[in-house]
């Protein structure tokens, strides 16, 4: 309790209605969401200090090593700590290739989550502002798109493009952009009641002061549940697209594209497509969790 | 004596999308004058906040509003509306609103909403803002007022918070004030506080004060002069001892009559209620819009408008029967 007061105040969090941070303690999805959301964050940043291989580096000597457990039944001879999970059919650390790959489906994350909220908290917002035509026209676009297909779009960027890294990231969060749309423009439509507004209006602020500097704050509770619930999203599209070929490009270590590698040998070697879709469950069920916990939190904090 | 407001015929309109047309504010004029206290009196649906909103160009975006003369703080306005009032808005004219719960913005410090106004419209200097926020907060009698600055508005109660509207009212010495209900939100010991602090600011630093309220209470505590609106138009007009001490119009009369304060009304008389309610604004008579709800009305209410007649050259009002001895049949 005192130790969160304490980084309330070092963090200059404005002071919350007292029992907040208690709360927020107590809420359990919350809690593990946090948790295993920093975890993940954690490991991808410090992936070269917690792994001493190269994910890159291919060693035909080393191919096909067996997992730790393998040592210990006595299967492989060569299974040992030096690679806890493995190696691959190039002679790749496993474990390695893992922690890289919390980087890029973390960044993929983020940057498309980013680059969605960006642009359907701004529809969102001229929507739920203006009303009436422009909402009309806004609504459209935001029907427009969820009758897209993301799939079938990647696919045709894809096929006209050739993939990579930016340019996954690129379709993620140009598509995805309809809940924070949806979401900011009724947030809105209910902020601008207030009178807060008039007053901003009557002080003599411009129209962008008033959507970006006493609006959007107020919507900023709900853009970061959005934005949780889409990072999850764009990470599990990602390992979708990857999958399928249509995402990150070999060699870069993404899950979705080491699950599509493990398939051929589902038989012979599952833990290689266990693993990092064990690690693609969690992460995305921590950061599902984070967001449910973040709405019911903020929504708790609106009642008092 | 000059005056910060002369507005002649002043005109809302809100065209429907079926051709037809809300008229919130049907051709009132406004004098008020520097350093004065005008009270703008009437029930919900009177006009009486469109007719404010209308003074600050802040009015509903389909709504238009048109006036023979529009004269504001000593300069000449052709079209009333956002753009045009922008140069006046929060410099020159400042409102203070009815609820102090959501006048503040949740996500900022109340130092940091004071200094906005005086960043926006005198100098771009925070420190010689900040300064001013404090004097000023001060002068609202907010007691501890430099831990206040870095506050949240949730960290204050309603009344605290209305004193910092006044305060951000007061950022840059505006000229008019318009109050917009402003102590309807609180309790009637905040109330007090409130209008005794208004008053005293209104005399220390001699800023005209537009009151917009419901309540005789108030208006008897603070105002100058009184204008009571009915229907979007205004049916009395004077100072505040003639108007609430000899009412003209019937309907200043019935207002007067329900309320429960001692020394407006005689010992032993039974609260009045003004049956039935404000005319649609769809719709409005050609003829006296309270012929339908006044205790006195006559055949010539249902045909004609009342004409805007003069008691004394202070006081007018807008009845057919207002001068004892001007009667006619009653209607039946």
């Amino acid at each position: 309790m005192s130790l969160t007061r304490t980084f309330a105040s070092i963090l200059h969090i404005p002071r919350p209605i007292s029992g907040a941070w208690n709360r927020a303690w107590q809420h359990k999805g919350l809690f593990f969401g946090a948790v295993f959301t920093i975890f993940f964050i954690a490991v991808a940043l410090l992936a070269p200090y917690l792994s001493p291989y190269d994910p890159y580096a291919q060693s035909l000597v080393d191919r096909r090593i067996g997992p730790i457990w393998h040592m210990w039944a006595g299967d492989d001879a060569r299974a040992s700590w030096a690679h806890v999970f493995g190696t691959d059919k190039f002679g790749r650390d496993y474990l390695t290739r893992l922690l890289y790959g919390a980087r890029i489906s973390l960044f993929i994350g983020v940057t498309a989550a980013v680059i969605s909220g960006i642009i359907g908290s701004t529809l969102g917002l001229l929507a739920g502002y203006f009303g009436g035509r422009v909402d009309a026209c806004i609504s459209f676009l935001i029907q427009f798109r969820l009758s897209i297909p993301v799939i079938l779009i990647a696919l045709a960027v894809v096929a006209l493009f050739g993939s990579s890294l930016k340019i996954v990231i690129l379709v993620i969060g140009l598509l995805v952009w309809d809940r924070f749309a949806v979401v900011v423009r009724s947030a809105t439509m209910q902020i601008r009641s207030m009178e807060y507004i008039s007053a901003a209006q009557a002080i003599g602020c411009s129209v962008p002061h008033i959507l970006f500097r006493e609006i959007l704050p107020n919507a900023f509770p709900a853009i970061i549940v959005i934005a949780t619930i889409e990072m999850a999203n764009a990470i599990l599209l990602e390992a979708a697209l990857s999958f399928l070929g249509l995402g990150v490009p070999a060699p870069l270590p993404s899950w979705g594209l080491m699950i599509s590698e493990a398939k051929v040998e589902l038989f012979f070697a599952p833990w290689m497509i266990v693993i990092p879709g064990a690690c693609l469950f969690l992460l995305v069920l921590a950061i599902n969790l984070l967001g449910d916990g973040m709405r019911d939190f903020t929504a708790a904090l609106r009642k008092t | 004596m000059s005056k910060v407001a002369s507005i002649r015929n002043l005109q809302v309109r809100i065209p429907l999308q079926d051709r037809q047309t809300l008229a919130p504010v049907r051709g009132i004029d406004l004098d008020i004058d520097v350093g004065s206290t005008t009270c703008l009196v009437g029930e919900s649906g009177s006009g009486k906040s469109m007719a404010s909103m209308a003074l600050l160009g802040l009015l509903p975006r389909t709504a238009t509003a048109t006036a023979d003369s529009f004269n504001l703080v000593g300069r000449s306005f052709q079209s009333i509306d956002e753009k045009a009032l922008a140069s006046v808005r929060g410099k020159d004219i400042a409102m203070i609103f009815q609820e102090p719960m959501t006048s503040l913005n949740p996500v900022y410090t109340i130092g940091s909403q004071l200094e906005e106004v005086y960043l926006r419209h005198l100098d771009r200097d925070r420190r010689r803002a900040r300064v001013r926020a404090l004097e000023l907060l001060e002068r609202v009698g907010i007691g501890n007022a430099h831990a206040r600055l870095s506050q949240y508005p949730h960290e204050l109660s309603g009344g605290l918070r209305q004193r910092v509207m006044i305060a951000m009212a007061l950022m840059c010495d505006p000229k008019l004030i318009i109050a917009d209900e402003p102590t309807t939100a609180l309790d009637v010991t905040t109330q007090l506080q409130v209008l005794e602090l208004l008053r005293e600011i209104q005399r220390d630093y001699g800023t005209s004060l537009l009151f917009i309220t419901h309540d005789f209470g108030v208006v008897s505590h603070i105002a100058d002069d009184v204008l009571v609106m009915y229907a979007g138009q205004i049916v009395e007009s004077g100072p505040v001892a003639t108007v609430l001490g000899d009412p003209a119009h019937p309907y200043t009369r019935a207002l007067l009559d329900c309320v429960p304060i001692p020394h407006l009304r005689p010992r032993g008389s039974l609260l009045g209620s003004i049956p039935g309610v404000v005319p649609s604004l769809i719709g409005m008579p050609e003829h006296c819009s309270f012929s339908s709800r006044c205790s006195g009305a006559r055949s010539l209410c249902v045909k004609h408008e009342a004409p805007q007649q003069y008691l004394d050259p202070s006081h007018w009002s807008r009845c057919h029967f207002q001068f004892p001895g001007n009667q006619a049949p009653l209607r039946t």
